[in-house]
């Protein structure tokens, strides 16, 4: 008999995948999980002149071992050039994470935060909104503003500054690569092209 | 044009045992449906209390004009005051009399205490009037207060449902940090509605009053009915509604093997997602229409395959309203949580654990669901990180996680 991880329902038949009780799932299907994609080898591997002669037939046997690990025929594409890399720009925390803008406009707040926020000693995460600043874009060129611009026009509670300069209730400022914009001066984000 | 689809988690069940699959259901109305037009015939119910003084009351009075001003010359629109006192301030008048209307409004003066009842009772008999007319009726309720005739969310929950009967929704806004808003949101569950949570009311409260009127024009059935007819034996265990609003609903009775539903208004860009855990009955090997749904004009049939082959019956070909109804459900719990309830907050935590948070998991589920999967694991983080939670903090948290982002309007 299987207990529940979500609901404790201890009748579970043993090859139960789903919980009878709450339909939770229990155990992983029996099909093996899908390998994780190994990174990308770290340089091209040089052209090899000389293939190693493949493995001699081998000899019938009548259960057939494993095939040898093959070399991977490249399955991972080798990464786009950097200027396709992130169509939308990125934003760099002082971590060196980073947060997408894979679509403008999009706003930033306390929960895109959320985990670099955690680390920091004594900074209460509420100083940033929930909708502190929002990038829109236009033409090619990036526009920073404070607060949430895209549902409704209001304003962050602690500003926002763009390299230095307060731009709270200025309307829309063009981001240019390197632009650093700074959250109620308790966090710099760097904008990246 | 209105879809409507219905997904199950589970095409197969082991034979002469006793299962539980999960359905979703999607109904959605986009940009070319074709809109009958209709005139509105709406109702505002102003909270006067003496806390509204001010900047708060000047915003109400400044929105209800900008409001009315957006009616067309057919529409109705009428006033309730409440303070202790329930006023009709305006009877319903066509929204060509300007000059009367914004006279009104503005002869609007607060009193003390906050008779939310009685106002919303008069609010109805108010809007009750012409409802019936073909008119598309909503009652607009704004307060900022704890009501003081009669406090028991019950009340409220009997009234508006009373209300919802002749299609007529209840939309109230709370303004502020002092309302309740476990009782705002029963209102708007039970009176078909939103609730709206308003912190600055000098740029949200004209916002949202507009976005009534569109809303009202963009209806294209009102108080529409989800039927749902079933294998024998099966019966629902629970369900929510995911959108437009967040919230665990009261199983509805069951006539046989149906089950009639009472959706909110179908508005054109507003999307409905429903999400409903069910007990399959026991039966021997074979195929079973497992489900007949319909809303609106349209109709979905589904099946299910009882079987005794293992790799079958444990494999769930799309996990999207398994996750969906977790994450939901954890998010429910989670806002109990917030208000003191070890229990749900526990229970919560136990799901979140269970529900895939890491982005690669969730890349396969759709939009909706991974946004409700993002709204359980913020509000997760948000009220474990803070345990001491404003009030401001917290009415922010519970409208951010019931109000799940709309479809875009194209």
């Amino acid at each position: 008999m299987l207990n529940c991880p979500i609901c404790s329902f201890s009748e579970n038949p043993d090859d139960s995948v789903y919980c009878t009780e709450c339909g939770g799932k229990i155990a992983e299907e029996s099909q093996p999980e899908p390998q994780v994609v190994a990174p990308p080898p770290p340089a091209q591997p040089e052209p090899q002149v000389v293939a190693p002669p493949p493995p001699a037939q081998p000899e019938p046997q009548v259960v057939a071992p494993p095939p040898p690990a093959q070399p991977e025929p490249q399955v991972v594409a080798p990464p786009p050039p950097a200027d396709l890399q992130n169509p939308g720009g990125i934003l760099v925390l002082p971590d060196n994470s980073n947060i997408q803008v894979e679509t403008a406009p999009k706003t930033i707040g306390r929960m895109e935060l959320i985990n670099y926020l955690k680390t920091l000693q004594g900074v209460d995460p509420m100083t940033i909104s929930r909708q502190h600043f929002t990038i829109s874009q236009e033409n090619n060129t990036y526009y920073v503003e404070d607060g949430n611009t895209v549902v409704q026009d209001k304003a962050s509670s602690n500003r926002t500054f763009l390299n230095g300069v307060d731009i709270t209730d200025k309307g829309q400022q063009e981001l240019k690569n390197d632009d650093v914009i700074d959250l109620a001066n308790t966090v710099k984000l760097t904008f990246r092209l | 044009m209105t879809d409507f689809k219905c997904i199950s988690n589970r095409t197969h069940v082991k034979s002469n045992s006793g299962s539980v699959i999960f359905i979703g259901v999607d109904l959605f109305a986009d940009q070319s449906t074709i809109l009958q037009s209709r005139h509105l015939n709406i109702c505002l119910a102003i909270d006067c209390s003496g806390s509204m003084q001010g900047e708060k009351i000047e915003r109400a009075k400044e929105s209800a004009i900008i409001l009315a001003r957006s009616l067309s010359p057919n529409d109705l629109i009428s006033i309730v005051t409440f303070e202790y006192k329930v006023k009709v301030l305006l009877a319903p008048t066509l929204a060509s009399e300007q000059d009367k209307i914004e006279n009104v409004i503005s002869s609007i003066q607060v009193g003390s205490a906050t008779s939310l009842y009685g106002g919303l009772q008069k609010a109805n008999d108010l809007a009750s009037k012409n409802a019936k007319s073909g008119r598309i009726t909503r009652i607009v309720l704004m307060t900022d207060g704890i009501p003081t005739d009669k406090e028991n969310p019950k009340d409220y929950e009997k009234l508006c449902a009373e209300i919802r009967k002749d299609g007529i929704t209840v939309n109230p806004i709370g303004i502020g940090d002092n309302y309740n808003d476990e009782l705002l949101l029963r209102i708007s569950d039970s009176g078909g509605g939103e609730w709206m949570h308003v912190t600055d009311p000098h740029s949200q409260l004209p916002n949202f009053l507009r976005e009534q009127v569109t809303m009202m024009l963009n209806t294209i059935a009102i108080n529409p009915e989800l039927k749902l007819e079933f294998i024998p034996g099966a019966e629902i265990i629970d369900f929510y509604t995911v959108k437009p609003i967040l919230t665990k609903m009261e199983l509805p009775q069951r006539k046989g093997n149906q089950y009639v539903l009472n959706l909110r208004d179908l508005v054109i860009g507003q999307e409905q997602t429903i999400v409903f855990r069910i007990k399959l009955p026991h039966q021997p090997s074979g195929t079973y229409n497992l489900l007949n749904a319909s809303a609106i004009d349209k109709n979905v049939d589904m099946s299910i395959t009882y079987t005794e082959d293992s790799t079958l019956y444990n494999s769930e070909p799309n996990p999207d309203p398994r996750i969906l109804l977790f994450a939901t459900e954890g998010t429910v719990l989670m806002r109990k949580g917030m208000d003191g309830d070890t229990i749900a907050l526990q229970k919560a935590e136990t799901i979140l654990k269970a529900v895939p948070t890491d982005p690669d998991a969730t890349i396969a589920l759709n939009p909706a669901t991974q946004a409700t999967v993002m709204n359980l694991k913020n509000i997760h983080d948000a009220t474990v990180m803070k345990p001491n939670l404003s009030e401001a903090e917290k009415k922010d948290l519970m409208h951010d996680t019931t109000i799940i982002r709309r479809k875009e309007n194209k």
